[in-house]
């Protein structure tokens, strides 16, 4: 059931090859049935999901598949990998209703690049194999790279080869990371469980915690590890940072939380002040960085780094709340970020830039789009009642438990970002209407793509809000295993 | 006559011989333009061959000597047999269009391939000194006149000619190393000089090191390991297209072959002065061969240096022998394995190469394939399976192959090796990545000509993308095949 999962993008990508020809048309529809059953099929794996029980579920193992190198095709759903397969189906339709306004060329080799990709990131985050992990996780790189390098911006080739040397320099680091903890576990297999139960000796575990985490905190944009973000969300084509910035950014905090904290106990808190520093500076370098710019999807992009530094924040806390309450943002962030580039993606369709300087008292116009840009805005910088409060407070709990004075400058961050949200929304939607405002290209109202994407991010802010303890509980179970594996405070 | 002259030990290498026999006559019968069948009828012989190897195999075999200890028929020989019989087959399929193409349509050309062949398969089952130097010579001097096949062609004549000069020298090295090393220990035959070795003690005699030293520089050379590598890339760019694919992955073997037979099953007593000089050379190549493809824009020339990179990468697999036997552990089967997926990547990428190439083999920069992706996706998406896999990205099987050397050489405690290869592999990212970029993300020249892909190549393409993509996500039969290859008396 759970390979059928991650297993049917692939399959539909294969359809797009063999079937679409170069027809773009047939390709979308193709895509958006694909991603839209695997969602479905998502839907029926949580109503069948036992909330309560702590071990793995759907389970599906192969233990023939590279039986000599001690691997297995292992995977299994429990609440931490429900989340992020929830936020994954979600997302990937999102990107692929959005591109129908701006991605006019070569679409059926985008579309099939695109599920190839879901395929992968589903993979990863109900891998319980060390090795399999590993596979997925570079996997991710070959569809994105030609994702970003073949559609999007001026510079985009420059992004895309950045993007992969740097994640590449971490994960192949990694790989001998990942055969050092085989070689020097006494479990003499890749199988995550057995793994953690048998972590290496203490002295070992500097060492590999840092190949793995040099990984992990690339991917996740860790401060200094930062830089490829801003270029790489801005030059690639909206559908395709819709899912880098939704989805593909929380690989590295994933891998904290499944291999980082279970597998390097001792490690993990020696290195707990540093990373928790670094964090912290992310947060407010992220935000500063968002307020000088006078882009808006660079603006975004920006404060992507600055709300993944938060969820970082809230895994180096080693406690209860901080690991829940990373694990909500994740799926908060996946999800606002998205509907924030979509809808940076909708003006700039309509208005022919993002600058803006350049932009102004479009509210007025549109009005519909400035009413679903101000819930995701106002869910962004984390007003009670929408989904981010929930989970940035638990982080900021936690933090402050730890050690007080990360939540306390991690409280800033909430400042930093009501400021640079507002002035995003301000310059784009109040203020003296541009010239040609009135009459953009395409028309003021939003098309059915634009709002049957939109949409439904708005319920999920406005649902997880409302009613957070839902969201919380799937991911109870898991943190309180990875917490007491860490041996951190409840 | 021997006492023990037992044809079956060389069955394989007799059939291939005949072929080469049979070829010769049909060519005074066959009609001048009916020359490709001569080809495919060299085709027939290998796979008979291997039909034959196979039934050998898996009749249960074990560790036959032969021909007064001349010949060993054990695992080792048997899955080697088969990849020089599978190298063969893929050549074989280019070479008919590719001659015809050239009009260079002269039977002799399949009969040194076969030849070529043969002398490669006896190396990989001689068990004397005496057979690995004639072994090697019969495939040289096949090689030296197929590299300068194209007559009309400057570069052709001067790859010849390089490789004929430096390689007598190679040879003479060998030989004289060989000579010292009888001279030391009293025989040449491989068993008597590892009982020899081993009664000896730790008594390491000059004579005996330089002999060794001499061996080394000779089979380094025919592996293209710096310092002993000048002769690769201009001969591989210099020579016909299916005749650098045979010499990249067939002399490769086969030196390799030798190297394991005289080091790792003759030598293993004076390992620890050997093992060094091998941790060096890994070193050295790995770094070198990556770092030099950067700068090139003749894919071909780049292809080249990339095969010095891969011997680098064989080499880890050798430094990483235990010295209590060449049979515990993983490295022989790592090494094997690689070498497996080795052929199919590489030889589909000068198939590639040769496609885009044209009459002449004029358009053979990077240049050449801009845009390739629009004017036939089906050969850019196989060059891009080619160019991940030989970079080492999963799920393809060249990452599987490096991580199975990288797993041997952390286990044998050189995890410094494993580290160098992944940041070599980093590099490596870069300029395999490059011809992706060409493909995809530039716009070719609008009259560029089509490639030419006649249905033998395109049956070829198929065979290396199948064997590149399955073998690695299904390796398993492979895996257990390279288990089932050890060296006798070992």
């Amino acid at each position: 059931m759970l390979s059928l999962l991650v297993f049917m993008p692939l399959f539909f990508a294969v359809v797009i090859v063999l079937i679409s020809r170069d027809d773009a048309l047939i390709s979308r529809y193709i895509a958006l049935t694909g991603s839209l059953l695997t969602a479905a099929l998502t839907v029926y794996l949580v109503v069948r999901f036992d909330f309560h029980a702590p071990g793995l579920q759907f389970e599906d193992q192969n233990t023939n598949w590279l039986s000599y190198l001690g691997a297995s095709y292992h995977v299994g759903l429990d609440g931490l990998s429900l989340l992020l397969v929830i936020l994954t189906v979600v997302v990937v339709p999102v990107a692929i209703l959005m591109s129908h306004q701006t991605l006019t060329e070569r679409v059926p080799l985008y579309m099939s690049l695109m599920l190839l990709l879901e395929t992968s990131l589903l993979g990863l985050f109900v891998s319980r194999d060390l090795l399999l992990f590993y596979i997925f996780w570079e996997a991710v790189l070959i569809p994105a790279y030609l994702l970003i390098g073949i559609w999007g911006g001026q510079r985009r080739v420059y992004a895309a080869l950045k993007y992969v040397i740097y994640t590449m320099l971490g994960s192949l680091l990694m790989l001998v990371g990942v055969v050092g903890v085989y070689v020097y576990s006494s479990a003499h297999s890749f199988d995550i469980a057995a793994l953690a139960a048998h972590p290496v000796s203490a002295s070992l575990q500097m060492p590999l915690l840092i190949a793995f985490g040099l990984a992990f905190a690339i991917k996740s944009a860790l401060w200094p590890f930062h830089s490829w973000v801003p270029d790489v969300y801005t030059e690639a084509a909206t559908p395709t940072t819709i899912v880098l910035a939704g989805v593909v950014s929380k690989m590295g905090a994933y891998g904290f939380l499944r291999i980082g904290l279970p597998f390097f106990p001792s490690a993990m808190h020696s290195v707990q002040s540093v990373a928790s520093a670094l964090a912290v500076v992310g947060i407010l370098y992220g935000a500063m960085l968002a307020l000088t710019q006078y882009d808006a999807k660079r603006l975004v992009a920006c404060s992507s780094i600055s709300h993944m530094c938060f969820i970082l924040l809230g895994v180096f806390a080693l406690n209860m709340q901080g690991v829940q309450g990373a694990t909500l943002q994740m799926v908060n962030h996946g999800v606002t970020t998205a509907a924030l580039f979509a809808i940076v993606a909708a003006i700039a369709w309509r208005w022919g830039t993002t600058d803006l300087r350049q932009l102004g008292g479009l509210g007025s116009k549109a009005l519909v789009l400035a009413a679903i840009f101000m819930v995701v805005t106002l869910s962004a910088l984390g007003l009670p009642g929408l989904n981010s409060f929930p989970a940035e407070f638990l982080i900021l709990l936690g933090a402050y438990r730890s050690a007080g004075v990360y939540g306390i400058l991690g409280t800033l961050g909430v400042i930093l970002a009501a400021w640079y949200m507002l002035r995003l929304y301000q310059d784009t939607m109040h203020g003296p209407t541009i010239e040609g405002g009135d009459t953009p290209a395409h028309g003021v109202a939003l098309r059915t793509n634009e709002l049957v994407a939109l949409l439904p991010l708005v319920a999920l802010i406005v649902w997880i809000g409302i009613v957070p303890g839902g969201w919380l509980q799937p991911a109870a179970a898991a943190a309180q295993a990875i917490v007491s594996a860490v041996g951190g405070a409840n | 006559m021997p006492s023990d002259t037992n044809l079956t030990t060389v069955l394989p290498e007799i059939i291939v011989g005949l072929t080469a026999i049979l070829v010769i006559l049909l060519d005074l019968v066959v009609n001048r333009d009916r020359r490709d069948y001569l080809g495919y009828v060299s085709i027939l012989g290998l796979i008979a061959a291997g039909v034959v190897d196979a039934k050998v195999w898996a009749d249960g075999h074990s560790a036959l000597a032969a021909f007064n200890g001349a010949i060993i028929l054990d695992g080792f020989t048997l899955f080697t047999n088969l990849i020089f019989l599978a190298v063969g087959v893929l050549v074989l399929l280019l070479s008919p269009d590719y001659l015809r193409r050239e009009n260079l349509n002269f039977s002799e050309y399949y009969v040194l391939v076969l030849a070529g062949i043969a002398g490669m398969m006896l190396m990989g089952a001689s068990a004397s000194l005496m057979t690995i130097f004639l072994a090697l010579e019969l495939f040289s001097i096949c090689l030296y006149v197929l590299a300068g096949f194209a007559r009309t062609r400057a570069r052709s004549q001067e790859a010849a000619l390089k490789y004929f000069l430096l390689s007598a020298f190679a040879s003479a090295f060998l030989l004289y190393g060989m000579a010292l090393t009888y001279g030391e220990t009293g025989s040449t035959q491989l068993s008597t000089i590892y009982t020899f070795l081993l009664n000896q003690g730790t008594r390491t005699d000059a004579v005996l090191l330089i002999g060794m030293g001499l061996m080394l520089v000779g089979l380094a050379f025919k592996m293209a390991a710096v310092p002993f590598h000048f002769w690769t890339p201009d001969v591989y760019e210099g020579s016909p297209g299916p005749v650098t694919a045979f010499m990249s992955v067939g002399t490769k073997l086969a030196a390799f072959a030798a190297f394991v037979r005289i080091f790792g099953a003759a030598l293993p007593a004076l390992a620890g002065t050997w093992m060094g000089v091998v941790w060096c050379l890994a070193v050295l190549t790995m770094i070198f061969g990556n770092v030099a493809a950067i700068v090139q824009t003749n894919v071909k020339r780049m292809l080249g240096y990339s095969s010095i990179a891969h011997a680098g990468y064989l080499l880890v697999a050798v430094a990483s022998f235990n010295e209590s036997g060449i049979n515990k552990g993983d490295a022989l089967p790592s090494l094997l394995f690689y070498f497996a997926m080795y052929t199919f990547m590489n030889i589909g990428a000068f198939a590639v190469v040769m496609a885009v190439a044209q009459r002449g083999e004029r358009h053979e920069n990077l240049s050449d394939f801009a845009g390739l992706a629009s004017r036939s996706p089906w050969l850019a998406a196989a060059m891009a399976v080619f160019m991940f896999s030989l970079a080492g990205f999963p799920p393809t099987g060249g990452f599987l192959a490096k991580l199975f050397v990288f797993r041997a050489a952390v286990a044998a405690g050189h995890a410094e090796l494993a580290v160098i290869g992944v940041l070599c592999s980093l590099v490596s990212v870069f300029y395999y990545l490059r011809v992706v970029y060409y493909m995809y993300m530039r716009e070719g020249a609008g009259d560029a000509p089509r490639p030419f892909t006649p249905p033998a190549w395109v049956l070829t393409l198929a065979i290396s993308v199948a064997g590149s993509v399955l073998l690695g996500i299904f390796a398993n039969p492979l895996i257990e095949l390279v288990q089932r290859s050890p060296i006798a008396g070992g």
